[in-house]
């Protein structure tokens, strides 16, 4: 079991006049190496489940352990380590830092400036049709470059598990499917974990959690959608 | 070099630190600046008046009346003394101006055998010309006054207050010394024995200089027809005059560094404000907060540092084209290097650094998971 | 700046009359969404940090001018106001140049002298107060001429060790009637002996007056001591020129020759080293003005957004300049006012505490200090402005939003 939830429960805003109960009740485990797509509407609580399973937010009260290790027994500086370690994140904004080139963003969560981590980033890069661009600064790329960039910095360090937060909600159909396409590559090697509200880039996930109101509807083998 | 590394961001974002770099550079530059010629401006008044009195105590009747002999016999007997140089009388003097004060410097008159020795006594070295003839109404002068003032061996000097001097008669400059101590002899006794002249006025010089109890019995007699004029009295003297140029620029630092603080600091909050995008993605992909803390510090001290030293060089070229250009036609010369100075200004990038750091971190800290958010 | 701050002040009651009128709010003050005032109150600490600078800087520049002057005031009520009535000739051998002064049309009289000093120690400076041994038979016209009156006390009588101090040097000295100077008591005093004070003196210099006793009698005749010995010169009624001119044009280097004239010149001279602190204050308003216009420009910089929205929304480029040069002109004047209050109470208080303490004269207000700490808030505006126009100019609102 890679992930496993129990009971799991997050509220924001506690003792402020509007509670928000971001997820209720949440049973969930999962394991092996698979394209597991997150989907609801907005306010559903997939992002939360996403933060809850990358250690972001501390639950309310249950437990959910990232295979042998407890988040609500692990230091703060503990969860960054298995981050920075485990997983890769892929955002709906790149947040590429702007004064530092694609090559220097992508090696920025293995922080190292040797040849062999240049070539495996610039190799990452070339999959992904950017080798040309190594030497250029954010601003001077397009929408669909910038997020393939944040796609080449999250796979660097090799992680274990990918989690992708809204991945195309900024871009326009066609890079939308050239960025699911290279993703799901990976799926034969590490977890990838996708939030979406939008059903069509799920199309290809081995499985597709339902949220709706902070609880899991249903969870559907093959195709997404409810 | 790695991309999270100090020099890259300063590379990188050369154009937008550039502001705070010069603002901090010029602070730098304002206070050692004025240090450094506070600094020369007090080691030449030394030169003029202090230095002297460091090396000798000088006694001298304030009547008509000799000395006592209990004060004469105290000074001959006291194992400490190692001459006693009798003086003649003094025969006026010179202003010499340093960048912030004057001052003047007497000359003496004194018996033909005691030059040399008063010579060695100040460690003044003779770099022109030859000793005053005795009963000549010959003059040696220091190289400083005669490069202030112009003068050459030859001229004659008397009552000239364009040269910044005025004597009691015409003197012939017949030689130019050098050394720590700025003073004017003559050796014009005429008849006057020695020993007549040791009752009215003279200086002694001691053996071991550190050992100045002699100063101390001398000063307790409380003879009041004799005045005894050694180096602490002139210190004490000095030092309040000196304390208020001294205040001056202690306040001047600490005007720089508030203002500093207050504007830099808000030029470096804004610019990691600007920032927050970058940290937080850091924070996401798994850099521990106190990662953060020293990348940011390191970035900080690296960048001060830097303009610190940018505006301590600057200075000194300054300084040095200042003496050519302006200060050594003037005869006067200004230290381009003086440690305590140097730390002086050195509060500046410390205090601006501490109090940059202060917000940050602050922000930092409360920083969470929420900005990844749309 | 007086005229723009009533401008400013009449402005700010016209919004808040204003906003009384409107009976929707309920009582609530209500102001202009985009007055100073308004963009003042959500951003106090952006304001507060934007005026202290220059209110930092304005105060210091008016306190160092106003010091300065101090000294300098002191410094020439001592060694030069007295040379208003009279010239003076000391370490002369040469009978003939006196013989040829006495003779001369435009000189009244003339008064023979020793020329002694007290020390005299103020901020910055120390220095001989004159003191002048005259004989019985001179002291009173030397009074009348010279305007200075005895305020306590009498003069010192002949043949006895005994002075009349100016106050304001027994206010330095910390003496009075009955104390003594002189370097018995003080080395650094430039006279012999002890002197009792029996007088104290009050005019528009700092003379104080001994009388020929032994010792200066002795001195008078001594050569060793000619450097001391002189005349003075008293003009004919309204001659003073005439007669400085006379002693200016006698034999160079026979004697020492002071007139009005030439101690002005040696002091401005003198004075001139303080030239530098004008350099200082120079730097200091270069580094003033450099720091805090661009961290002010800085603080614009991060507001394009809300000046671009401005733009989209129909507010012309120059509406928005204006309503900058206003915010940047307001901070700056109230930092000005504010410095020169500050710097005038502490000049004030210096003037009490340090000057007048030692028997100085210090100077409150001052018309350079005024000037010059003007130009701290002056150049900055100037360097902030031309800036924002720049930036103002360049904005294009649609980048502005699609960036964010």
């Amino acid at each position: 079991m890679i992930f496993k939830m129990e009971s799991v429960n997050l509220v924001y805003d506690i003792g402020k006049e509007v509670q928000t109960f971001a997820l209720k009740d949440i049973n969930l485990s999962l394991d092996g190496n698979r394209f597991i797509g997150i989907m609801g509407p907005s306010g559903s609580g997939k992002s939360s489940l996403l933060y809850a399973m990358a250690g972001f937010k501390i639950p309310t009260s249950g437990k959910v352990c990232y295979g042998e290790i407890d988040y609500n027994k692990v230091s703060p500086s503990e969860s960054a380590e298995i981050r920075r370690k485990d997983f890769g994140f892929i955002f709906q904004r790149h947040f590429l830092i702007d004064y530092m080139t694609v090559l220097e963003n992508v090696l920025v969560p293995i922080n190292d400036d040797s040849r062999e981590a240049k070539i495996k980033a610039i190799s990452i890069l070339d999959k992904l049709g950017l080798a040309h661009l190594t030497s250029k600064k954010p601003y001077q790329l397009s929408g669909g470059q910038r997020q393939r960039v944040a796609i080449a910095r999250a796979l660097i360090g090799d992680p274990k598990v990918i989690f992708a937060d809204e991945p195309t909600a900024a871009l326009d159909h066609s890079s939308s499917i050239e960025v699911m396409k290279f993703i799901e590559n990976y799926k034969k090697d590490k977890m990838i974990i996708v939030v979406t509200h939008d059903s069509c880039i799920l199309q290809n996930a081995n499985h597709v959690i339902n949220m709706l109101d902070g609880a899991i509807v249903s969870i559907d083998k093959g195709r997404g959608g409810i | 070099m790695k991309p999270l590394s100090t020099v890259t961001y300063l590379k990188n974002n050369a154009k937008k630190v550039l502001p705070g770099f010069v603002c901090m550079s010029l602070g730098v530059f304002l206070i050692y600046f004025f240090s450094i010629i506070l600094y020369s401006s007090i080691y030449e008044i030394n030169q003029s008046y202090l230095n002297m009195l460091e090396r000798v105590t000088s006694v001298r009747a304030n009547t008509k009346n000799p000395i006592s002999d209990k004060i004469l016999s105290k000074i001959k007997g006291c194992s400490n003394v190692e001459c006693i140089i009798p003086i003649i009388s003094e025969i006026g003097g010179f202003e010499y101006k340093s960048p912030f004060f004057q001052i003047r410097t007497e000359g003496f008159n004194i018996f033909e055998e005691d030059m040399p020795k008063a010579l060695k006594i100040f460690d003044m070295k003779l770099v022109e010309g030859k000793l005053p003839s005795p009963n000549s109404s010959e003059l040696l002068i220091p190289l400083k006054i005669a490069k202030q003032n112009k003068i050459r061996i030859g001229d004659y000097i008397g009552k000239n207050p364009e040269l910044n001097v005025i004597l009691n008669k015409k003197y012939k400059v017949c030689g130019i010394i050098d050394g720590t101590v700025n003073i004017i002899l003559t050796t014009n006794a005429g008849n006057l024995k020695r020993e007549e002249v040791l009752k009215h006025n003279l200086i002694f010089y001691l053996k071991n200089n550190n050992n100045k109890m002699i100063n101390n019995e001398l000063t307790s007699m409380k003879e009041s027809k004799v005045t005894i004029m050694d180096y602490k009295s002139a210190y004490d003297q000095m030092n309040e005059v000196l304390m208020i140029m001294n205040s001056l620029r202690v306040i001047l630092n600490f005007i720089v560094i508030i203002v500093l603080c207050i504007s830099i600091g808000n030029l470096s909050y804004i610019l990691f404000l600007n920032r927050k995008d970058e940290f937080a993605i850091l924070t996401a992909i798994g850099y521990k907060k106190t990662t953060i803390y020293k990348k940011l510090l390191k970035e900080n001290i690296a960048l001060n540092l830097l303009a610190f030293i940018v505006g301590i060089v600057f200075t000194i070229i300054v300084v040095r084209l200042l003496n050519i250009v302006v200060f050594e036609p003037k005869g006067q010369y200004v230290y381009s290097f003086d440690i305590s100075s140097m730390v002086t200004a050195f509060l500046i990038p410390l205090f601006v650094s501490i109090s940059n750091m202060i917000s940050p971190l602050r922000n930092l800290k409360n920083m969470d998971h929420e900005c990844l958010e749309i | 700046m007086i005229v723009i701050s009533l401008i400013i002040i009449l402005k700010v009651n016209w919004i808040r009359r204003e906003g009384k009128e409107n009976k929707y709010l309920e009582g609530n003050i209500t102001m202009k969404a985009l007055s100073i005032l308004n963009y003042s109150r959500k951003n106090k600490n952006k304001v507060v940090s934007s005026i202290i600078p220059v209110l930092i800087a304005v105060t210091f520049l008016y306190l160092i001018n106003t010091f300065v002057k101090s000294i300098n005031n002191s410094l020439y009520k001592l060694s030069v106001s007295s040379y208003k009535y009279y010239a003076t000739i000391t370490a002369y051998d040469n009978e003939d140049i006196i013989e040829k002064v006495k003779n001369n049309k435009n000189v009244e009289r003339i008064v023979p002298f020793m020329g002694y000093g007290i020390k005299y120690s103020i901020p910055g400076s120390l220095v001989f107060a004159d003191v002048m041994g005259l004989r019985a038979q001179d002291m009173n016209y030397f009074l009348q001429k010279e305007s200075i009156q005895v305020m306590i006390g009498r003069l010192p009588e002949e043949g006895k060790k005994e002075i009349a101090v100016n106050y304001l040097v027994a206010k330095n000295k910390k003496v009075t009637i009955g104390d003594s100077v002189g370097n018995a008591l003080d080395k650094f005093d430039g006279i012999n002996g002890e002197y009792k004070i029996v007088g104290i003196l009050k005019g528009e210099n700092m003379l104080s007056i001994v009388s020929f006793n032994n010792e200066i009698l002795k001195d008078y005749d001594d050569v060793e001591k000619s450097l001391q010995r002189g005349i003075i010169a008293f003009p004919e009624k309204n001659k003073i020129n005439e007669v400085n001119k006379l002693v200016e044009a006698l034999p160079k280097g026979e004697a020492v020759y002071n007139t009005f004239n030439i101690l002005s010149e040696r002091f401005n001279k003198n004075m001139a080293c303080l030239e530098l602190l004008d350099v200082i204050s120079i730097l200091s308003i270069f580094l003033m003005v450099i720091t805090v216009g661009s961290s002010k420009y800085v603080e614009f910089f991060n507001r394009k957004e809300e000046i671009g929205i401005l733009n989209a929304i129909g507010y012309n480029k120059r509406q928005i300049l204006k309503r900058a040069i206003l915010e940047v002109l307001t901070v700056n004047t109230i930092s000005y006012i504010l410095g020169l209050l500050l710097g005038i109470s502490l000049s004030y208080l210096v003037k009490e505490n340090i000057f007048e303490k030692v028997g100085a004269i210090g100077v409150v207000f001052d018309e350079k200090a005024l000037l010059i700490s003007l130009y701290v808030p002056l150049f900055t505006t100037l360097f902030t402005v031309v800036p924002i126009n720049a930036m103002i100019n360049k904005l294009d609102p649609i980048d502005m939003i699609e960036n964010n």
